[in-house]
């Protein structure tokens, strides 16, 4: 194969010799240092071939040997380049295109970041721009120890990383430090008391002594767990109580809806305004303005995948919808289904600790506006811990 | 005694043939091509003359001292 491809660089062409005496030219040809190959006997003589530069110097042995030479067929690098010197709009079109691909390949077309389980890819990326790599970014003036270092001293929960440049691609592999184990530091001695009103559900206690069973009622304040504890040899230690105590506790949330309230609507009436991008330039696709009194502005990026992967090359589209004033008169069901919406982002939010036994909702209405008032049974952990001081006897 | 048993020969300036089933020979040490037709190749060395005979011979290459015959072989000849 190697040979095949040296011969086409060459050149060589192929010949048809006509004559009485084909051996003496063979001999000839060996002894002048010319190489020679596919040689065959035909009716009339000889063919074979043989590389463009010695196939000039040929023509003495033929006239030796008496045999009449006809090129019957020229293959190569040279007889290429001779059939299209005068399109020198080629040429030039290959050089351009080969200077571009160089070109283009000095710089990190795509960032892909493996080993992130708790840290958002999108914080990794931001902060690698920041020191210095990013999408666009010459290879040649990265300094990745420098870049590592960096960025692993700005995100505490990465405990390894590693920045491999391959061709237009940065590899970045991380893994995250382990999470440490939560140890209770705590020294004084303490009591684990109940903070709110309730009915214990369920107790597990670490340390300390249970004061109170299951389906008992506390109050606010109550002792659930005692850290005073007494040993065998009938004297009193004083310890840090550590307990999960459950209970069903009730409570309550009120809500408010005007009866009619204005807000801000998202009209028909847009303006898009597109511009295509490659790196960090950016060409305008249109010129659409539109002048709103108020607008909300978005903007969207859509990059070019090959492969299944992201090019920094695509199109970011920035859209001006008209927004309006509205007033509204919600009616009953509609101000129900607000209410059960605010309510689901307090159960999620602000109870999300809690488990949810039982809610009554009850919507009373007024001149003014609405009052929905619900009533809640959580099941959620009360245990607070409470210091105590041992005044010395 | 004359130990009999013991034939040397001096192998200096033979050529050196190697056959790949009737397919392809090489033939090293030789001095030229002495006739050559798609039927018979007589190749000339220092010592004796091989005559290949055959179908579709032809010489894959060839260089000073060793040629290279590809064909469909069916009679090798030394003539000496």
């Amino acid at each position: 194969m190697l040979n095949g491809i040296f011969r086409f660089i060459k050149g060589n062409v192929c010949f048809e010799g006509e004559g009485k005496f084909p051996e003496r030219f063979l001999n000839l040809t060996v002894r002048s240092g010319i190489n020679l190959w596919n040689a065959r006997p035909s009716k009339k003589g000889i063919s074979g071939c043989m590389s463009a530069s010695d196939y000039r110097k040929i023509r003495p042995v033929a006239k030796k040997s008496r045999l009449r030479l006809r090129v019957t067929k020229k293959r190569g690098l040279p007889f290429i380049i001779a059939k299209y010197r005068h399109r020198k709009g080629l040429f030039a079109g290959a050089a351009a295109g080969t200077a571009l691909i160089i070109f283009l390949s000095c710089f990190v077309w795509t960032i892909e970041i493996n080993g992130c389980e708790t840290v958002s890819e999108a914080r990794l990326i931001s902060v690698l721009s920041e020191n210095g790599l990013s999408r666009g970014s010459l290879r040649q003036g990265l300094d990745v120890s420098k870049i590592k270092r960096d960025t692993l001293l700005r995100v505490d929960e990465l405990g390894w990383m590693s920045i491999n440049l391959s061709g237009g691609r940065a590899v970045v592999e991380v893994r995250e430090k382990a999470k440490k184990p939560e140890i209770n530091t705590h020294a004084k001695p303490c009591n684990i008391k109940a903070s709110f009103d309730g009915i214990i559900t369920d107790c597990k206690v670490r340390n300390g002594t249970l004061t109170v069973t299951k389906g008992s009622g506390v109050l606010k304040g109550e002792m659930l767990v005692s850290g005073v504890v007494g040993s065998e040899q009938n004297t009193v230690r004083y310890i840090c109580a550590d307990a999960d105590i459950f209970a069903d506790v009730s409570s309550e949330k009120e809500l408010y809806f005007p009866k009619s309230f204005n807000y801000n609507s998202l009209e028909e009436n847009k303006a898009e305004r597109s511009r295509l991008f490659l790196f960090n330039f950016s060409l305008p696709c249109n010129m659409a303005y539109q002048s709103f009194g108020s607008a909300v502005y978005t903007d969207s990026t859509q990059s070019l995948v090959l492969n299944g992967v992201k090019l920094p090359l695509g199109l970011k589209t920035e859209t001006a919808r008209e927004v309006s004033e509205k007033t509204v008169t919600p009616g009953k069901k509609q101000v129900r289904a607000a209410a059960e919406n605010q309510l689901a982002l307090y159960e999620a939010f602000e109870k999300g600790g809690s488990v949810k036994v039982k809610r009554e909702l009850k919507l009373t209405e007024d001149k003014s506006g609405y009052y929905c008032a619900a009533k809640y049974i959580f099941n959620e952990n009360i245990a607070k811990t409470v210091d105590f001081t041992v005044n010395g006897e | 005694m004359k130990d009999t048993d013991r034939i040397s020969f001096d192998m200096g300036d033979a050529p050196l043939i190697e056959m790949t089933s009737n397919r392809r020979i090489t033939v090293e040490g030789s001095t030229g091509i002495l006739h050559y037709e798609a039927e018979n190749i007589k190749i000339n060395t220092n010592t004796i003359i091989i005559s290949f005979c055959g179908r579709g011979l032809r010489v894959r290459c060839i260089s000073c001292s060793c040629v290279e015959v590809e064909g469909f072989v069916s009679k090798v000849e030394f003539i000496t």
